[in-house]
């Protein structure tokens, strides 16, 4: 499964979107689409739960967390080589 | 029947700038927020009204849960609040108040306010604040601010969030009058000339003692009992205590610079600058620790966050001395009406 795939699932699964994840624009505005700050907590930990990463201090904002490219582009930055 | 305090749009309600980005807190408490969103669609500037935020308190197992007083609102707009008596069932009021042009702030349950579908709508009964503005008896909506917007609801939800059933034994909802008949449309000098003579009072108001040092030694202390309990538990403790700092320190800043753009006197507007830096600080340190701790309770593990809360702790210091400071030289003419 693509890395963009999981993320999809997992704000399928904690994101509590308004929208369809798995159709969802990747630059689409996930708070746009009723994504909660509560929610953003559950979606990073799972996030870091699946992926095997810990986003360091600087990448926890708001904007890392605001689209699936967004949170993409974050993942790719940290996962292992 | 259909009666409106207010003729608002839902679907073209455009939120105000602190409800948007940049901001980092998109919603802050419902009170104030429903409070700004409500003023914005009065055509006036919520900014003015957000002084009280600078002196908010540490409480022990919480943040104050910060409201702007009923003596500014009156003060800087002619907006005036009071407790209504509910003798009599809440549509009624509604229908009543309404008519005559009054608005009506109301207790809540968000399990029927369908704007919450992303957390507590349908899933857990949560008393929030919502303003009724626009209420059509015959289509059984309501038109009302909550949070961060202006919406709409209908059927079931308008049937239990005016608890038109019998509820035998259930306590009235606490509700307030608001009156807008009176209101000011002062020009911004004028806003920020009083907003200034306000902010020399909840200078006054702030804690004698920092604030965060107080809650970050308590952090340190409660962090295994977090753990203990878990997530739910901790989005809770993070509502009541990192939520209303942050989002205050945000609203903070946003007023002080919002008072700096109208200062007259440069220096005494540079303590303001400096006060507002501090409380951004506060804010997005507040906003990245929310995701940090939940992960510190989840994987419980203990993060090291001694430079950090030493960064917090001299931010807040560095904002009461500022503003103790420009205190000590207040502007000119402060006083209001």
């Amino acid at each position: 499964m693509s890395t963009t795939q999981r993320i999809r699932t997992i704000l399928a699964e904690y994101g509590r979107l308004d929208a369809d994840a798995s159709a969802l624009d990747e630059n689409a505005d996930l708070y746009q689409a009723g994504m909660t700050s509560h929610a953003s907590v559950n979606v990073m930990l799972a996030l870091e739960g699946a992926f095997d990463i810990e986003f360091p201090d600087h990448l926890l904002k708001r904007s890392v967390f605001e689209s699936i490219a967004a949170i993409r582009d974050a993942v790719d930055s940290l996962a292992p080589q | 029947m259909r009666v409106r305090a207010l003729e608002i749009d839902a679907s073209r309600h455009v939120r105000h700038a602190t409800h948007q980005p940049p901001s980092v807190w998109l919603e802050k408490n419902c009170y104030v927020d429903v409070c700004i969103e409500l003023l914005h669609a009065l055509g006036r500037e919520p900014l003015a009204m957000l002084g009280g935020t600078i002196a908010i308190d540490f409480e022990g197992d919480q943040w104050s849960f910060y409201k702007p007083s009923h003596d500014d609102l009156q003060r800087l707009y002619g907006v005036e609040v009071g407790e209504m008596t509910c003798w009599r069932p809440l549509l009624d009021h509604a229908i009543e108040q309404l008519g005559a042009g009054k608005l009506i702030a109301t207790e809540a349950d968000a399990w029927w306010l369908p704007d919450t579908s992303g957390t507590d709508y349908r899933r857990n009964h949560v008393k929030t604040t919502i303003v009724i503005a626009d209420v059509d008896t015959e289509a059984r909506r309501l038109g009302y601010f909550h949070n961060a917007g202006y919406f709409e609801l209908d059927g079931e939800d308008f049937e239990n969030t005016f608890r038109t059933r019998d509820e035998p034994g259930a306590l009235p909802l606490y509700a307030e009058l608001v009156r807008i008949d009176r209101l000011r449309d002062a020009d911004a000098a004028t806003l920020a000339m009083q907003a200034a003579g306000m902010l020399v009072r909840h200078v006054a108001r702030m804690p004698a003692t920092n604030p965060v040092a107080r809650f970050t030694a308590r952090f340190s202390r409660e962090l295994p009992d977090l753990q203990a309990r878990g997530l739910e538990h901790y989005h809770a403790w993070a509502f009541a205590t990192l939520r209303q700092l942050g989002s205050s320190a945000e609203l903070a800043a946003m007023h002080l610079r919002w008072l700096h753009g109208h200062a007259a006197d440069a220096h005494a507007g540079m303590h303001l600058a400096t006060a507002a830096d501090a409380f951004e600080i506060l804010s997005t340190g507040a906003q990245a620790f929310i995701l940090k701790a939940a992960r510190a309770v989840n994987a419980k593990r203990t993060p090291d966050t001694e430079a950090l809360f030493a960064t917090w702790i001299d931010a807040w210091q560095h904002a009461h001395d500022a503003l103790a400071t420009w205190a000590a030289s207040p502007p000119t003419s402060p006083t209001t009406p």
